[in-house]
């Protein structure tokens, strides 16, 4: 049974990628293909020979810190970028790692300053000949693929306000979307979607409603204005229904009491659409349905996570779905056409809700777990970091299985926590963490999502695990805070092969093949802000290995 | 930038080791540097270039000269408060990071110097507005800064119209146009751009109350042993210069008021409350002959925690105890109202 349903979920994962990107042994979006799998249906790396992987060549980004790249792999040129701006676009040789044109635009300088949460950058998105990437100076650029020149740049927003951009667009048709990150300074996201040959605006959906629309009463008084809901994650796209699909992050300010009640009793404050999953007609940006994991969120429970499209037999049926590992605590399996939710189980030990009700869709909340006003909600679990973080996951048709890099973290909070202001004083508690229930900082685990349950699990005591990739090998790649490449057996999770890169790895793999060799790839460089505010957890992070910033490319050796 | 030269934490260390250089000369010796850490952009605190410089570079003017040094500046911006005196002064690329909040809690890794200015929260009105209680301004349309401690105390009041800017300026420039008619805001930013800007035509009221009012410090780093003591003997000896120049900038002099003060409605509301739900246990008024019961001396048990234990008390209950949870049986308000009133009667 599973088998069958494993077959045809192989079929539809390979009629989702648009035709012009079909290219079954290259990676030419970020997620693998637009339903963000990181499945890759190569084989010749194997249960059976993985041990012998070894390292084909190696390119250095030329900066430190923070590597949160996927490389892509269009034809054979391989691109791939680096933190701070990116400071490089990489177009390489992707057998032999030799640089065919590099794109290094100037940054303005200083402006860490303004970032409002580290330099990374996620890697690139590719469309008909052009390349697309998002800087932290709040434009987004189209290159030529085949010479790295600007073709044109966008503004999409003020990176002064503290907004800037990091990760991939999305591809849809002939349009390219993106959403940004930050609003610290107060934020109203949205996402804008682009021609990708004339860089022409097509459209532009606001993630929170304004005066007169549907969900604007979802805000106490003005505070829509400055709501958040900032969309700095990654989409996914389904050619067949033509929707997009984005998680927008939390509200804005903090305190949840500027935007509503202070308390589990809410009513209609839900403040919409933040820690939401929108689905978006990609014609038009319309917001086609909604669903709201952490209605009126004080926990920053953001939602940004990446939607995974599969066709899982839902209910004896085979239905098309949307699966998300939410920031929350919760792994949701929801209608893709229709938005409806159809399960929702807790994927890490999380107490600030007991579970969702089936009926409304919303949280069954434990009221003295919410951070309110003057009152310091103790021992919260998960951490605001969340059950998973951007990290991606990946979904295995072979096995049925989501593999899911996630923290085991728990914190204090407050709902009074005020947005720091340039001069201002007050003092703002850091939600400095603590390893939740077992001791472990985080769990790479894989996870049945029919089943709502997990089928196994690898705890590590430090936290931050690196990104997933699965294969039609059996195989499960993904790295660690020190450092370390590895390859787990995907129906068991015992590890078969590792490999030290010399820099915590918080990126996922990609694999491709080109004239008949298998290669598996991922970027190398320890995060550097989020250490910063975990206390002694940050220590650890930091103490576990240096910065650094390199792409990896193994192979098996040659016969 | 300035790793060539010789800080100044380095050149009283010489000192403290009996170098000949103690006193540097005008000619011969270069003078020593003081490294200042401060925000390019941001009056009426700091300001790089030529032009109004800020209160904080003047001062730190004021204390080179006074120890004989020259001044050094690494300009960053504040946006994200510890983030930049992470990047500048932890960092090592300055030895004294100028105005930061004089609190051991704000960041435990920064050495503070002592003390040298008063600054806060305001309420900004036109004159002919007398504010004398918060409530003063219900059915008035206010400004409130996004993200503050005000906008989460009005919030919490309730029944306020606030209208929310993304900071100060925004929100004095719609008090300006009079676009609302009063605004919470940051004093001293209040003052400067009252004198500056709105032709001093408005009236800047500090206010008293928790966390609203805060004292201004430099920061330095641990390990900078030496630099310390000099700097808290230069602000000692500069303090009514300091009065000057806070007075030039127009920071606000008047003391603070408290505007929560006599809030005796709020109190009666709260008794009221607290005999309708709560006496059947705790007596009326809180007067228990039962001192586990008695709710005059949460304040003496708990200490900091007490509001945080007489939510969760009261919201999840202590069943063991025969406490019930009144999570589903009271509203928010009933019981802020009815800590109002608990809050009044503490030993």
């Amino acid at each position: 049974m599973k088998r069958l349903a494993a077959l045809s979920l192989v079929a539809s994962i390979l009629s989702l990628a648009p035709a012009a990107l079909a290219q079954t042994t290259g990676w030419s979006a970020y997620g693998g293909d637009t339903a963000n799998t990181r499945y890759s249906p190569l084989a010749r790396i194997g249960t059976t020979n993985v041990a012998q992987l070894r390292v084909a060549w190696v390119l250095s980004l030329g900066s430190l810190r923070s590597q949160e790249s996927t490389p892509l792999v269009v034809g054979d040129t391989l691109y791939v970028t680096s933190s701070h701006g990116p400071k490089h676009v990489f177009a390489l040789d992707a057998r032999t790692g030799v640089v065919r044109w590099r794109y290094s635009p100037e940054v303005p300088a200083g402006i860490e300053q303004f970032t409002c949460c580290d330099v990374h950058n996620r890697g690139v998105s590719y469309a008909n000949g052009k390349v697309f990437v998002g800087r932290l100076d709040g434009h987004l650029v189209a290159l030529d693929a085949k010479t790295g020149k600007e073709a044109w740049k966008a503004q999409v927003v003020d990176y002064t306000q503290g907004s800037v951009l990091n990760s991939p667009p999305t591809i849809a048709k002939n349009l390219v979307v993106t959403g940004f990150a930050g609003g610290e300074f107060g934020a109203r996201g949205y996402l804008v979607a682009y021609d990708q040959d004339s860089g022409k605006e097509a459209w532009r959906t606001w993630t929170v409603p304004g005066p007169g629309e549907p969900g604007n009463d979802s805000w106490k008084g003005d505070s829509w204005k400055l709501g958040g809901a900032t969309v700095w994650g990654i989409g996914s796209y389904d050619p067949k229904l033509n929707l997009i699909y984005y998680g927008t992050s939390n509200p804005s300010p903090w305190g949840g009491i500027a935007r509503g009640p202070d308390s589990s009793q809410y009513g209609p404050f839900t403040n919409l659409y933040s820690s939401t999953t929108l689905a978006l007609d990609a014609d038009t940006g319309r917001i086609v349905w909604h669903y709201q994991s952490t209605p009126h969120d004080a926990w920053d429970y953001d939602g940004v996570n990446e939607l995974v499209l599969a066709d899982l037999p839902v209910g004896g049926q085979t239905t098309p779905v949307a699966l998300k590992a939410d920031r929350n605590g919760f792994f949701y399996v929801i209608h893709r056409q229709t938005g409806k939710l159809l399960s929702a189980k807790p994927f890490v030990p999380i107490n600030w809700a007991k579970d969702v009700d089936m009926a409304t869709g919303r949280p069954v909340e434990v009221p003295e777990k919410r951070p309110k006003l003057n009152y310091r909600a103790t021992d919260v679990c998960p951490h605001l970091l969340g059950g998973k973080n951007w990290q991606p996951m990946s979904f295995d048709p072979q096995t049925g299985l989501v593999y899911i890099p996630s923290l085991n973290l728990c914190m204090d909070m407050s709902g009074s926590e005020p947005q720091y202001q340039r001069g201002k004083f007050y003092l703002k508690f850091d939600a400095a963490p603590k390893a939740g229930p077992g001791g472990h900082q985080s769990e790479f685990m894989a996870w049945d999502p029919v089943k709502g349950q997990k089928v196994w699990g690898n705890p590590d005591d430090l936290v931050w695990p690196g990104g997933a990739l699965s294969t039609a090998g059996g195989l499960v790649f993904h790295g660690d805070i020190r450092g370390w490449f590895k390859a787990l057996d995907a129906r068991t999770g015992k590890m078969l092969w590792e490999f030290n890169t010399g820099s915590g790895i918080s990126a996922a793999p990609i694999t491709y093949e080109l004239d008949g060799k298998q290669y598996v790839a991922v970027v190398s460089g320890r995060t550097f802000t989020i250490p910063l505010f975990l206390g002694a957890i940050g220590k650890q992070m930091v103490d576990a290995t240096p910065e650094g910033g390199s792409l990896f490319v193994f192979e098996l050796p040659t016969k | 930038m300035t790793s060539s030269r010789r800080g100044l934490g380095a050149w009283l260390l010489a000192a403290a080791l009996g170098a000949s250089c103690a006193i540097p000369s005008a000619a011969g010796e270069p003078p020593s540097t003081l490294r200042v850490c401060a925000d390019p952009d941001n009056l009426p605190f700091s300001r790089e270039g030529a032009g109004e410089r800020g209160l904080l570079v003047e001062l730190a003017e004021l204390i080179a000269a006074k120890l004989g040094a020259r001044t050094e500046y690494t300009w960053w911006r504040t946006l994200y408060g510890k983030r930049a005196v992470r990047n500048t002064l932890l960092a090592g690329r300055c030895d004294a990071f100028f105005g930061l909040p004089y609190d051991r809690e704000f960041m435990p890794t920064v050495a503070l110097s002592r003390p040298f200015l008063d600054v806060g929260w305001a309420v900004v009105t036109p004159p002919e507005t007398v504010v004398a209680r918060l409530d003063d301004l219900r059915g008035r349309r206010v400004a409130v800064v996004f993200g503050s401690p005000l906008q989460m105390l009005l919030a919490s009041r309730g029944g306020f119209d606030t209208l929310t800017f993304r900071d100060d300026h925004e929100a004095l420039d719609a008090l300006g146009r009079r676009a609302v008619d009063a605004a919470f805001v940051w004093g001293p930013t209040a003052g400067y751009v009252n004198a500056r800007k709105l032709g001093g035509r408005y009236r800047v009221l500090p206010m008293a109350g928790e966390g609203l009012q805060w004292k201004m410090a430099i920061g330095l780093r641990k390990d900078s042993d030496e630099l310390g003591p000099r700097l808290d003997h230069a602000l000692a000896d500069l303090a009514p210069d300091i009065q000057r120049l806070a007075a030039r900038y127009g920071f606000p002099t008047a003391a603070p008021v408290d505007l929560l003060a006599g809030d005796a409605g709020a109190v009666a509301a709260g008794r009221e409350a607290f005999n309708q739900h709560c006496s059947h246990c705790h007596s009326p008024d809180a007067i228990s002959p039962e001192p586990s019961r008695d709710l005059r001396r949460l304040r003496a048990r708990y200490g900091p925690t007490t509001l945080a234990v007489f939510q969760v008390t009261v919201l999840a209950g202590r069943p063991e105890k025969g406490m019930p949870r009144f999570n589903d049986a009271l509203t928010p308000d009933t019981i802020r109202t009815v800590w109002t009133f608990l809050e009044s009667i503490q030993d």
